[in-house]
């Protein structure tokens, strides 16, 4: 039977036949690349996840049970085969960026591991989220347990917590584990805090001006860094007893939101009465914050007795290189790369004693720490400032954070602190402050 | 004219006049979006010539056999049916270009180009010179967007760059502009319009001066 080339039984027969071509030729191509794609989209991550279950084989099984998840914050689902299961997550703590983490279940339900696969939370606060003392804590938990916070860094870690809980969700259920989703974590046992008047407030800088006094009441205005910047309050000390009698903060620069838990009113009634040898619980998700009005309270109330107090105040110690003020140094980095999984690479600029001097600054992305300090240029007087730039002066910056004490090299204070000015800039553009 | 002479300007004539980017705009979407470096360039011009290639032998094959008024759906499906299959061996064999060219490589299906040979030259050509234009024809789309890409990638980042697309080995890297001395606008979707308006614009200018040529020999 010959068909003519215009009926529609050729045209449809054509068509018909060249889909059924082009699909065989499709599904053929496709049975040999869709294990090669998977394996590639496997590869990508599977060096993290063998970090919780070394040279078992994965699965990627994200299709299977995203569903389950009610959160979004599960991006991803593995299972090691015959080991456990791995989640990968993403959570925002303080910086807007968010973080992401996994956290894997193994298949008697135990905590196997628990890492963070990029973050950028601050240093020494947030960061500690992602810490040994952390990763040991959540390590020892099962599937069952809820998770506990971590005081003094309450965002990032509920971020975490939140992320837990929903791989918890989808884990108990694949595993048929019944569980009591609403289970609190059992408050750590609160550090004994020391009465104020013993606490530690080296890093507040707390100073205190005398306003009035007429022997019976004092009102002094102090200031003490925060988390961020600083608080300032008017403290009404009653002489004779040594007691607060009020404490008005003045000024709040710390995170709204946040810290302003330990300004609220009744905070601050906490402090009615309380003299140097009385504790004063930190408020709970405000820590530094809260530690800053004690300082305040302290200092006043130091003032007004004359009695010392523990830790020392402002001229005690060295102060860290994030709290050191180095506004003559007008320090300014740019980014010069983070293509480095690992680094971030900062030029940086900041005057010294006669001329600005240049220094490429190398920050650990994940420890927030300085790897390296190599000075580009040095235009401060030489057989002076250069004592500053030597080998050794600028290996003590490595592993250095905004919290680490840097001191200034003797003799060449200038040069010196043009290097911590910019050590300090480097690492605060890291930590995404 | 001596014949040779022809001959050499017949190839000049395929590479500019004719170019399908500069020449004739076609192609243009893909030549704007994936031309911030060159093995991206590379890889797409690789990627188009094969589907051009193998859709000219495939419409010429079928052109007999092929009503008139079903000769669209019919050229659609062989061009769908091959970029899905380049598509899916790229994303299989290397990764990082399927992750660079992304949603391009789908879109190599609505290249005006590929359409265009099938319609206009291997619809109505046998296989023979059907392969011969798709290869002229995607190498002088791959020469085109690898003129792109070398601009952008140089003004925009300093560095010309190669990297072996399956295993991402860098080939080389070289700085030509001092770091600082960028212009991060050439890797923006303007710098794309710029660079492609200024090469459009040398294109045109010869073929002005191709024309006025000929017609003052004409004159003569």
């Amino acid at each position: 039977m010959k068909l003519d080339h215009n009926s529609a039984q050729y045209k449809a027969l054509l068509l018909g036949a060249l889909c059924a071509v082009c699909g065989l030729l499709l599904s053929v191509v496709n049975s040999i690349t869709a294990p090669i794609i998977a394996e590639n989209a496997l590869a990508t991550v599977k060096a993290s996840l063998e970090q919780i279950y070394p040279g078992a084989s994965f699965n990627d099984v994200t299709e299977k049970y995203i569903s389950q998840d009610e959160t979004g914050l599960v991006d991803g689902i593995y299972e090691a085969e015959g080991k456990g299961y791995i989640f990968t997550l993403h959570g925002v703590g303080y910086n807007s960026n968010g973080f992401t983490f996994m956290v894997g279940f193994d298949n008697d339900g135990k905590v196997s591991g628990y890492t963070a696969l990029e973050q950028q939370e601050t240093s020494g606060i947030g960061a500690r989220a992602f810490d040994d003392e952390y990763v040991s804590t959540i390590t020892s938990l099962t599937s069952s347990d809820p998770v506990p916070l971590l005081s003094g860094a309450t965002l990032t870690s509920t971020a975490v917590q939140k992320g837990i809980d929903a791989a918890k969700a989808i884990f108990n259920s694949v595993q048929g584990i019944s569980y009591d989703p609403n289970a609190v974590a059992e408050e750590p046992e609160p550090e004994a805090q020391a009465a104020i008047g013993a606490e530690d407030f080296s890093k507040n800088n707390v100073t205190c001006e005398e306003i009035s006094n007429d022997g019976t009441t004092a009102v002094y205005h102090c200031t003490a860094l925060g988390f961020e910047g600083t608080n300032e309050a008017d403290v009404t000390v009653n002489v004779a007893e040594g007691k607060i009698e009020s404490i008005a903060v003045t000024a709040f620069n710390d995170t709204t939101g946040v810290g302003d838990a330990a300004t609220s009113d009744s905070a601050l009634a906490a402090y009615q009465g309380a003299g140097l040898a009385d504790v004063i619980d930190a408020t709970t998700g405000a820590s530094f914050t809260s530690k800053s009005v004690r300082a305040m309270a302290a200092a006043a109330l130091s003032a007004a007795t004359g009695e010392e107090i523990g830790g020392g105040t402002a001229s005690a110690g060295g102060t860290g290189l994030g709290s050191e003020d180095f506004s003559a140094n007008s320090a300014v980095c740019r980014v010069y790369s983070n293509l480095d999984s690992a680094a971030y690479v900062y030029k940086c600029s900041a005057k010294g004693y006669e001329g600005t001097n240049k220094a490429t600054i190398t920050v650990n992305k994940d420890a927030g720490t300085v790897t390296s300090v190599t000075v580009d240029e040095f235009n401060d007087t030489t057989g002076v400032g250069d004592a500053a730039v030597a080998d050794a002066e600028l290996a003590r910056y490595a592993g250095a954070s905004l919290d680490s004490v840097i001191d200034a090299t003797a003799g060449a204070t200038y040069t010196s602190s043009s290097l911590r000015a910019m050590t300090a800039a480097a690492l605060s553009m890291a930590a995404g402050n | 004219m001596s014949e040779k002479k022809e001959k050499s300007g017949g190839l000049l004539n395929r590479l500019l006049v004719e170019n399908p980017v500069f020449g004739l705009y076609l192609g243009i979407c893909s030549s704007l979006a994936i031309t911030t470096n060159i093995n991206n360039a590379i890889g797409m011009g690789v990627a188009v010539t094969v589907v051009l290639t193998l859709s000219n032998i495939l419409v010429s094959a079928v052109r007999n056999a092929t009503p008139d008024d079903i000769h669209i759906p019919v050229y659609i499906v062989i061009i769908a049916t091959l970029v899905t299959i380049v598509g899916m061996l790229i994303q299989a064999y290397t990764p990082s270009l399927y992750s660079a060219l992304g949603a391009f490589i789908d879109l190599i299906v609505v290249n005006c180009i590929i359409l265009g040979r099938a319609e206009a030259f291997a619809s109505m050509n046998p296989i023979g010179p059907s392969i011969a234009d798709g290869l002229s024809m995607g190498f002088s789309y791959t020469l085109s967007i690898m003129a792109m890409s070398f601009i952008r990638q140089l003004l925009g980042t300093g560095t010309l760059s190669l990297s072996n697309p399956f295993t991402n080995a860098e080939i080389f890297s070289l700085r030509l502009i001092p770091e600082g001395f960028e212009l991060p606008f050439f890797k923006e979707q303007f710098g794309a319009f710029i660079t492609f308006a200024c090469l459009a614009a040398a294109v045109a200018a010869y073929k002005n001066h191709l024309e006025n040529a000929s017609k003052k020999k004409g004159s003569k």
